[in-house]
């Protein structure tokens, strides 16, 4: 994907765009506001990544400059620790989505992922594999065989199957599944990930649902 | 000197409020009695002069009278033995050819009517000199007669008013000015004493304390405030060095394992150990970002978070979700999750922020309860509140502990067995104290519970 990166900190700069280009993205950086601006006239982009600090203008007035600069790509706002007053005054503002410093590669790569997927608008129906989701009949099957999901347990796999095949992090399913915008002490993911797979993978053939260590959680055929 | 730390001015007894306080009342005290004392002069000066004046007046028109009906020489034997009573009025009275017939009166001839004249050195009243209020009137066979009296009594009657007004007045400035400094300069000492008290907390010295005297005056009531603050800084001081030291030690367990994992990967001998030492790493930085995190959240919640966001929040939706979240873990644990919550419990605030009250709530039962067989939430109405609870049947809290265990890091257990913990209960305080509800703690026949009560929206 075609990438603004937006961080006055140069060696985070420098980290984030390493980290991203490796994963296959095209980067360009702006160190401060003004340099976005020039940047986003210039070239449409699929994802803008933008700090909620910058040193000439605030993240909050930037988001509405690029919006005017003709940017209608989805904006994942970096905040602060611990300011939960940073985050939902970047969504009122219009961000998408927020990750909150300081934040690992892998979370950062796969919320970027699912922004240019999301902003692609998903399909009705999602199929991987044997295993088919019906997005508007709210229906899972596998091997033609109706499978029966708790209404969160549908959620939470029409969340992995929408981004696969990247990876979605224990963060990004705690805020989209549960509305959690905390970091519980407990891994409560993990056991609901392991009784999606007792109901989806157990006796039915090659296992979907993966774990990558340290990342998160994955769907695809092996 | 320097600025920023202002040397104490001792405060000398002149320039002291009290003093001035003081002076001014002995200023208001001289004005008042002199004017008192110019009233009373003047009051008894006319006073004097009015019944002199009458006395002369009566004195006059009886000689008169004597005179026309019986003549001369009858109104002269009248003055003569008149003249002889003790305190009688001086006489002068003078027939047709201007000769005196009777009377002491040492005047001249007067002009008819009032006059004062001053009676001469030596004269009636021995050695003093006095002013004489003298009646002249002219009789009507010829003749005149002039009757006086000596106004130095009178004046000397409003000289002794005036003297004993000037002597007490003046002993009451003295004793008015002498009680003022020495009640300033006790009250002074006493100020110095919360002045001294307030430097020394100043330098650092928290244990400092100002003397109260037991007079239940104002100085007391400044001092026992003083103390009282006093006390409240200590406190306040004494849990953030406590917060801090905890915070320090909280954060150097974890860190310390993230530098030991990386030096173990560093030294690992193949890519699987590296990999799994570097996982290591991150779950231990982990820990301490969520420690940071959940202190900064904390700090923002109760320094202020805004109310603006907040808004309907149905409490019956929040425990289902956090339910759902959490049930697979408390039925991993070997326990069962038992949600009763009735619909329609709708209060004002942050979603987000009950959501994770709650969570804490749940997770704070699952590290805790550890040897009960359930836990519960329970969303009620109670008593026009709305109450959301959350109770298990685990051995609880001692009750020596509750109200200390809504502190950050107090952990009932000093041992520090779960690192990143204690700290959840203080969150769930904080954020109750935005949304004025009231947490309550307590053990019951049950076990343990924590209940927010919401005001109803």
């Amino acid at each position: 994907m075609h990438l603004l990166l937006i961080e006055d900190n140069l060696e985070t700069a420098g980290l984030i765009a390493a980290g991203l280009e490796t994963r296959g993205h095209l980067l360009i950086t702006a160190h401060n506001g003004a340099a976005a601006i020039v940047e986003a006239a210039r070239a449409r982009f699929d994802v803008i990544i933008a700090d909620r600090m910058l040193p000439d203008i605030d993240g909050i007035a930037l988001i509405a400059a690029l919006r005017h600069a003709g940017q209608r790509g989805p904006v994942l706002l970096l905040t602060a620790l611990g300011s939960e007053e940073d985050r939902v005054a970047g969504l009122d503002a219009g961000a998408d989505d927020y990750l909150v410093k300081p934040f690992s590669m892998a979370e950062l790569a796969a919320r970027v992922a699912a922004l240019g997927r999301r902003h692609a608008g998903g399909p009705t129906v999602i199929s991987i594999g044997d295993l088919v989701l019906d997005r508007l009949a709210r229906q899972v099957s596998r091997n033609n065989s109706i499978i029966d999901l708790q209404p969160r347990e549908f959620e939470l796999l029409e969340h992995l199957m929408l981004q696969s095949p990247s990876v979605m992090t224990r963060t990004m399913l705690l805020e989209r599944v549960w509305h959690f915008h905390f970091d519980p002490g407990t891994n409560i993911v993990e056991s609901h990930i392991s009784r999606l797979r007792a109901k989806i993978d157990r006796g039915n053939g090659p296992a979907l649902i993966q774990t990558v260590r340290g990342e998160g959680y994955v769907i695809r055929v092996a | 000197m320097s600025s920023a730390s202002p040397e104490r001015v001792p405060a000398s007894l002149v320039s002291s409020t009290g003093f001035r306080i003081a002076l001014i009342n002995t200023a208001l005290l001289i004005v008042t009695m002199a004017a008192a004392a110019t009233a009373a002069w003047i009051a008894t000066r006319d006073l004097a002069a009015a019944d002199v004046h009458d006395r002369i007046a009566i004195e006059v028109r009886a000689i008169r009278v004597e005179a026309a009906q019986e003549g001369l020489a009858a109104a002269a034997e009248a003055v003569t033995s008149r003249a002889e009573r003790p305190g009688a009025l001086k006489y002068r009275l003078v027939d047709a050819s201007g000769r005196r017939v009777a009377g002491n009166l040492s005047v001249g001839e007067l002009p008819p009517g009032w006059s004062r004249v001053t009676s001469p050195a030596g004269g009636t009243d021995g050695d003093r000199r006095g002013t004489m209020l003298v009646r002249t009137e002219r009789l009507a066979g010829g003749g005149s007669l002039s009757i006086g009296d000596d106004l130095t009594r009178s004046e000397a009657m409003r000289d002794a008013i005036f003297r004993s007004i000037a002597i007490w007045g003046g002993a009451a400035v003295a004793l008015g000015l002498a009680l003022g400094l020495w009640l300033t300069g006790s009250a002074l000492r006493r100020m110095d004493a919360v002045v001294e008290t307030v430097a020394a907390v100043g330098r650092g010295d928290l244990a400092a304390r100002t003397p109260v005297s037991g007079h239940r005056d104002d100085i007391d009531t400044l001092a026992r405030g003083v103390n009282a603050m006093l006390d409240h800084i200590g406190l306040l001081v004494q849990a953030l060095r406590r917060v801090s030291a905890d915070v320090a030690h909280e954060l150097r367990t974890p860190l310390t394992h993230v530098r030991q994992r990386l030096e173990r990967a560093a030294a690992a001998p193949d890519a699987e150990t590296r990999a799994a030492e570097l996982d290591a790493a991150n779950l231990a930085m982990d820990q301490s970002l969520r420690l940071f995190d959940a202190m900064l959240r904390l700090a923002e919640i109760d320094g202020g978070h805004s109310r603006s966001r907040f808004a309907s929040v149905d409490l019956a939706e929040v425990v289902d979700r956090v339910a759902d979240a959490y049930r697979p873990e408390v039925e991993a644990s070997g326990r069962r999750l038992e949600v009763a919550a009735v619909p329609g419990a709708v209060v004002r605030g942050d979603v987000d922020l009950i959501s994770q009250a709650l969570a804490n709530l749940v997770e704070n039962s699952l590290k805790h309860g550890d040897s009960g067989s359930r836990v519960c939430i329970t969303l009620a109405r109670r008593a026009g509140k709305i109450s959301l609870m959350v109770a298990d049947d685990g051995p609880g809290v001692s009750e020596l502990a509750i109200p200390l265990i809504t502190e950050a890091f107090y952990r009932v257990d000093r041992a520090r067995a779960t690192p990143g913990a204690g700290i959840g209960l203080a969150i769930v305080a904080a954020i109750a104290r935005l949304h004025e509800a009231r947490l309550h703690i307590g053990n019951d026949a049950e076990g343990f519970g924590v209940r927010l009560e919401f005001a109803a929206e």
